[in-house]
């Protein structure tokens, strides 16, 4: 089924922050991550990817550093820092109410005993 | 125009929307590291070279799109949080060295002298501003061996007295230049040669000290040994020079070797005994600053002739000394004054700190440092000094960018010029796996 961009747009940030959650990772590491998590879903244009990174990078949510990968070709990995934790877990909590908000209003209302 | 089918053209088109050309290599480089995987995998899945490339290049987006926004991330930092406490700085300076001179018969020669002082500081702090600070790093073997041949050569004079203008007139300034720049670039060249390019960045920061002798005063030695240790401790705890635990062994032998040097001249053990002094009697001076300070108004003079001179506020400025400026102003002019012409400097520290402990490159991580410690070491010693009433005991040097004298003030806007450019640049300076800086021009305009 095709996704609709707006639904996935506003939580990019939050998507890249928590791949770089389990260790450091490269542009296409991440990207080929997103669609085995997503199941094929969220298919991350490069050309997102890298502007939304550098952003990260600019407001210290995320370093970045060059290694050299498998094949001795070089890669920029980038780095959780502990300011992008903090804005992960931020954001995790935020996108959760929303997803309950809209939860409960699909389901037709707030009902008895629902958190 | 088309859609671009190879990796070159998209690249070439995704450069074009960028305006900061410092910044178009580097994206460039990151940008194709991806293209180039992207193609190999569909290459692995059974696409011929050409049709593996055309998909790559699909597969990332539209390159005006890419590149408009890389070019929204990517601009140069003009950096206004430390260009006007710079520029405020320049101008106290400058009216208080006029207010100095009030009332002189030739007072228009030194307000034109000390205008041309100011602009000449200016125009060296905006040169390197604009400037490619990663030259440095290109240069830095260079740098270093000029820096040491440079020093060894005052010595060298000082010992025959072949040249005696200069018998003083280097050695001053170089001992804050030494620690703020070329001990980085030491160590920033030496560096991932693990213990044995240490023991070399340790070896040269000894050499530096050949200068201090000159002066016969330990206080001398200060600046490089605060600094130089500093530098030398944030790159071992980065693990720039390896892991082995004899690199922190070379940095304390370092710091014992220059107390040694300063206990050799037989003057560490009166600067001692003056610091005890100073603890049990609160002063070494004919002034007591602890008077000054109890009895300091928030604005205006103080009560009672606090400094012994017996002059009005105008007569005091007409002749000030540098090691009593503040002092005096505090005196004369109360605590509001006092902190006032402190501030552009607290100011420009904290930001630089802020900004300096978020640098990633390894060049510009250790010239801000270098920098910024010398001119923290500066403000802080003077600091004390004040407070103490320690004269010589904690300083020879001018409070950075307030009481400077003319080559000192060159001096300052020289490392702040730098320091400037390296927070300017620093989202476009990249480094490689071996430290290696891409490339740089020599001026960069946004």
């Amino acid at each position: 089924m095709e996704i609709d961009k707006s639904l996935v747009s506003g939580s990019m940030a939050l998507l890249v922050l928590k791949l770089l959650e389990d260790g450091d990772k490269y542009g296409y590491q991440m990207i080929e991550e997103m669609k085995r998590r997503s199941d094929d879903t969220f298919h991350l244009k490069a050309g997102t990817l890298y502007p939304l990174l550098h952003s990260l990078e600019e407001k210290g949510l995320v370093t970045a550093y060059e290694r050299e990968a498998a094949a001795g070709k070089p890669r920029r990995y980038y780095h959780l820092t502990k300011e992008g934790g903090a804005a992960l877990r931020q954001k995790e909590e935020s996108w959760n109410t929303y997803a309950r908000a809209v939860g409960r209003v699909l389901r037709g209302g707030a009902c008895c005993g629902e958190a | 125009m088309g859609k671009p089918e190879t990796i070159r053209a998209y690249l070439d088109t995704v450069q074009e929307q960028i305006r900061w050309k410092r910044a178009r290599p580097v994206l460039a480089r990151e940008l194709e590291q991806h293209l180039t995987d992207q193609r190999d995998a569909f290459q692995t899945e059974g696409k011929d070279p050409e049709t593996a490339e055309r998909l790559a290049v699909e597969e990332m987006g539209d390159p005006v799109s890419v590149g408009t926004e890389l070019d929204r991330v990517h601009r140069p930092k003009p950096q206004w949080g430390l260009l006007l406490p710079a520029a405020v700085s320049l101008c106290l300076w400058l009216s208080i060295q006029i207010a100095s001179f009030w009332g002189l018969s030739s007072f228009w020669d030194y307000v034109q002298q000390d205008v041309m002082i100011s602009l000449l500081a200016l125009v060296v702090m905006a040169l390197l501003y604009l400037g490619d600070y990663t030259l440095l790093g290109r240069w830095a073997g260079a740098l270093v061996a000029l820096g040491t041949m440079a020093m060894a050569l005052i010595v060298l004079n000082y010992v025959i007295q072949w040249y005696r203008p200069l018998l003083y007139a280097g050695t001053y300034h170089t001992q804050l230049l030494l620690p703020a720049v070329v001990t980085p670039l030491a160590i920033y060249r030496l560096r991932e040669k693990e213990t044995p390019g240490l023991a070399a960045c340790v070896l040269l920061c000894l050499l530096q000290l050949g200068e201090a002798v000159i002066w016969m005063l330990p206080v001398v030695y200060l600046p490089g040994l605060v600094c130089n240790t500093g530098l030398l401790c944030l790159a071992v705890k980065k693990g720039w020079f390896g892991r082995s635990r004899w690199n922190w062994a070379l940095i304390a032998a370092y710091a014992l070797t220059v107390l040694a040097l300063m206990a050799r001249g037989g003057n560490l053990t009166g600067m001692a005994s003056r610091y005890i002094a100073l603890l049990h009697a609160g002063t070494a001076s004919a002034w007591d600053p602890r008077a000054v300070f109890s009895q300091a108004k928030l604005i205006g003079m103080a009560e009672g002739d606090l400094l012994g001179l017996g002059e009005s506020p105008l007569h005091w400025l007409m002749g000030w000394k540098w090691e009593e400026f503040l002092l005096g102003v505090l005196a004369y002019f109360g605590w509001l004054p006092f902190l006032a012409l402190q501030l552009p400097m607290a100011v420009l520290l904290v930001t630089g700190w802020r900004k300096c402990l978020r640098q990633t490159a390894v060049l510009g991580r250790l010239l801000g440092t270098g920098i910024l410690l010398t001119l923290t070491w500066q403000a802080i010693s003077y600091l004390l000094q004040t407070f103490t009433g320690g004269w010589n005991l904690f300083t020879l040097f001018p409070y950075p960018l307030l009481t400077d004298g003319g080559k000192a003030l060159v001096l300052d806007c020289a490392l702040l010029g730098i320091l400037l450019s390296v927070f300017r640049c620093g989202s476009v300076v990249w480094e490689d796996a071996r430290g290696r800086v891409f490339s740089g021009r020599l001026f960069q305009f946004p």
